[in-house]
């Protein structure tokens, strides 16, 4: 090797971490130990990491750039106006708090807030759904409120690129699937629920969500970076 | 790979997990397996970012309140300290027993029983001047606006007990828990507030939520209560009953902030009377403070 030649392999080296050089664009993924993907570059995970260290002047951008979704989330599953207020102050206050424990490596934030979210708001509907069980005399099985479908896109929905997007890839989905998905996501039901909703087997739902997931995934074209790190 | 009819099983519910339809038993079953799966871990990556755009496809703009409101209650709302950290330590409490005062009489209960307005329910037995308290009494104040003001009281839970830089505690952990029951009742719809003067100096505020039958006290300019003492609060039942409802321990600048433990919708007066450390099971000393609940 000698030294003009050198003096740029050293620098590719550097880059890449390893011995040999990789072309542009391609990931090291043979040689990563862990097995979780790298997520796509987050422009909120910057402020996310500021957040974390007690930055409030960060957290009120996270807030103007996540609360829509928040809240969004919580009026589509809570439905309730007060009560989805409620929700997405807690919400927005849990993120405040778990912010120093949200890592970039395993998911976008947008990803972990939408989590959050969704999190509380079942959790508040089924409490709910348990307080009315109790009022009621048991055996009322299936009487659960119908879900809002999901082409009820509430008037106060923002529109955005990702109303469009999301819309036209459920319409990719069988009925099944979709159905299993909007019931359980949008309509915050358990999985037995939406089975007894849909008059077929849990099994058949189970595996309508996962493999309707999966198809969304695709059809989204979530850029998860994650060709190739499964082991 | 081959897996166990079991854990196939397992694996199958990683789409209800994804999207929180599985009910308790199954959530921790399946959380448990994830903890071992990297294959479930990997799928479920792609799938967080899935239901991430479902959420995202359907913002909806909160009202502009709850962006003051949230603003306002992250100053006072302590973070999780980070996973990493490892270190106990415990704040510091210097309990040092010193003389007891005297009291006897239940200036709460007095007060309690005392009928009608709130200017009423100020304890009058000791220390007439100093009792003489301004109690003003606000309907339904705008959550922002409670917020401000509490936030400037609050300033213990950020700064006094050093959150930000704080390690890992059991102490802590309890004290945030505090914390976010403060910042609920704080942000409550329905939260209203009754301020009056404390005797011994500082002020003190009862925010109240009838929907969450939950009250918080904050206080400001507080003295310390006097050595191998505490300042005890109370919950007055309108047939005089009171009932412990928690400890506030000022900050080094006075200020402190509690929920009171019990209903406040069943209340009829919130009280504070100084008590020998540790407490009492009801009232020995005439109260610094009673407003009505
Ligand atoms: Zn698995």
């Amino acid at each position: 090797m000698d030294s003009r030649s050198g003096s740029p392999r050293r620098h590719l080296s550097l880059v890449s971490g390893v011995g040999e050089a990789l072309p542009s664009g391609s990931r090291n993924v043979a040689e990563r130990d862990t097995v979780w993907a790298v997520t796509p570059a987050d422009s909120l995970s910057d402020v996310m990491l500021r957040v974390a260290k007690g930055d409030e002047q960060a957290f009120a951008d996270l807030y103007d750039a996540v609360a829509g979704l928040v809240h969004g989330i919580s009026r589509r599953v809570v439905r309730d106006p007060a009560q989805a207020e409620e929700v997405t102050q807690e919400v927005m206050l849990e993120i405040w708090r778990k912010a120093t424990r949200y890592s970039p490596a395993v998911g976008s934030v947008q990803a972990w807030v939408a989590t959050i979210a969704h999190r509380r708001s079942v959790d508040r509907v089924r409490a709910a759904q348990a307080a009315t069980d109790r009022d009621l005399v048991a055996g009322t099985t299936g009487s659960m409120a119908p879900s809002t479908p999901y082409d009820e896109v509430a008037e106060t929905v923002d529109l955005h690129l990702e109303t469009e997007r999301v819309r036209q890839s459920l319409s990719k989905l069988t009925e099944l699937q979709r159905e299993s998905i909007v019931l359980a996501y949008y309509g915050g039901h358990t999985q037995s629920d939406v089975a007894a909703l849909l008059g077929v087997p849990l099994g058949t739902v189970k595996t309508r969500m996962r493999d309707g997931l999966i198809r969304l995934r695709d059809a989204l074209c979530v850029d998860l970076n994650a060709e190739g790190v499964r082991p | 790979m081959t897996t166990p009819h079991e854990s196939a099983d397992l694996h199958l519910n990683i789409g209800g997990y994804a999207l929180d339809a599985l009910d308790p038993a199954d959530r921790a079953a399946f959380e448990a397996h994830l903890a071992a799966c990297p294959s479930c871990r990997n799928e479920l990556a792609g799938m967080a970012e899935t239901t991430g755009l479902l959420a995202a496809s359907q913002r909806v703009t909160p009202p502009a309140r709850l962006r003051s409101n949230v603003l306002a209650a992250i100053a006072i709302t302590p973070q999780l300290a980070p996973l990493t950290s490892s270190a106990l330590e415990q704040p510091a409490i210097d309990a040092s027993p010193d003389a007891v005062p005297p009291g006897s009489a239940s200036g709460i209960a007095a007060a309690a029983d005392a009928p009608g307005s709130a200017a009423d329910a100020a304890p009058t037995t000791e220390h007439p001047a100093s009792n003489v308290i301004a109690m003003t009494r606000r309907r339904a104040p705008t959550a922002t606006r409670l917020l401000a003001a509490a936030a400037a009281v609050l300033a213990l839970v950020a700064g006094g007990l050093g959150w930000r830089n704080a390690t890992l505690s059991n102490n802590l952990q309890q004290a945030q828990v505090t914390a976010a029951e403060v910042t609920s009742v704080l942000t409550a719809r329905d939260a209203k507030t009754t301020t009056t003067a404390v005797k011994g100096g500082g002020s003190a505020a009862i925010v109240s939520s009838a929907s969450l039958d939950q009250a918080v006290l904050v206080a400001d300019n507080m003295a310390p209560a006097p050595a191998g003492h505490v300042y005890q609060l109370w919950l007055i039942s309108a047939s005089g009953d009171a009932r412990a409802a928690g400890f506030l321990d000022p900050n080094s600048v006075g200020q402190g902030a509690e929920v009171l433990a019990g209903s406040i919708n069943q209340a009829k007066t919130v009280g504070v009377t100084i008590e020998p450390a540790g407490g009492s099971t009801s009232p020995t000393t005439n109260p610094i403070m009673a407003v009505p609940a």
